[in-house]
């Protein structure tokens, strides 16, 4: 997906939680002609799902919010695996591209129009 | 420290061990980074801003996994236990689990429900508790 790229980075939305933002992540993902859904079929029913970029084989993870819940389990998001992780302290990909550990606020992404917080 | 109000924070958190013995089981897990201003009671959280601690369940008496009832021990049986979703409703803790791998052991792509039930369900909180972190 590097070739989309118009803008990455982060910002500071109205409560002061920082969000790393990504304007090539796709509102929504089934319906973006270069994302092939892999999703695993029971995680599928619960709202987690994988797609990878046909083009450069890159794979995303994408999070269906619940909503009424705080965090960002209330939110649409994404995670970028880490190819090359080899453990959970660098499982996933911030939003330059750097390793960052499971769970951690950075390796939450959304694409800017979905930002917002309760 | 009523553990089911912050369990929506275990989102991307990390079912860290499970310990299943008789009809006792102890599930080590890890929220994600949590923002002090999210917690409703003083918490310690741990060095990396997660709350961490042990859920003990005690007089189980029913485990489903993925829809059939476990008759051995419920096992942790892959390096990595992502938690996508974690609730407690009155005596049942409902998980489900992205379990994952780490070199050099073979990827996996497992998810999985688990759903316990139990006499007693109570967190002790450790905010030292190791968590591969």
């Amino acid at each position: 997906m590097g070739k989309h790229s118009r803008f990455r980075g982060r910002i500071i939305d109205c409560r002061g939680k920082i969000k790393t933002v990504i304007s090539e992540l796709p509102i929504n993902p089934f319906k973006d002609p270069r994302l092939e859904d892999i999703t695993h079929p029971k995680a599928k029913g619960r709202g987690h799902y994988q797609f990878k970029d046909r083009e450069t084989g890159q794979i995303i993870e994408y999070d269906k919010g619940r909503p009424n819940k705080p965090g960002h389990g209330a939110h649409d998001h994404y995670h970028r695996p880490n190819p090359n992780s080899t453990g959970k302290y660098d499982e996933y990909l911030d939003g330059a591209g750097r390793p960052v550990p499971d769970g951690s606020e950075a390796s939450h992404l959304y694409p800017p129009e979905s930002v917002w917080w309760k | 420290m009523n553990i089911s109000n912050y369990t929506a924070f275990f989102h991307d958190g990390s079912l860290l061990e499970i310990k299943h013995e008789n009809d006792k089981i102890i599930l080590s897990m890890s929220s994600a980074e949590m923002d002090e201003e999210d917690l409703k009671e003083p918490i310690e959280l741990s060095n990396n801003d997660r709350i961490v601690g042990k859920l003990h369940i005690e007089g189980v008496k029913n485990i489903i996994v993925d829809d059939e009832r476990l008759e051995e021990s419920l096992q942790k049986e892959y390096d990595d236990g992502q938690i996508f979703h974690f609730e407690i409703v009155n005596n049942k803790v409902n998980l489900e689990i992205i379990w994952g791998n780490y070199p050099p052991n073979p990827e996996v792509d497992v998810f999985s429900e688990i759903a316990i039930e139990g006499e007693k369900i109570y967190w002790e909180n450790i905010p030292d508790l190791e968590d591969g972190l």
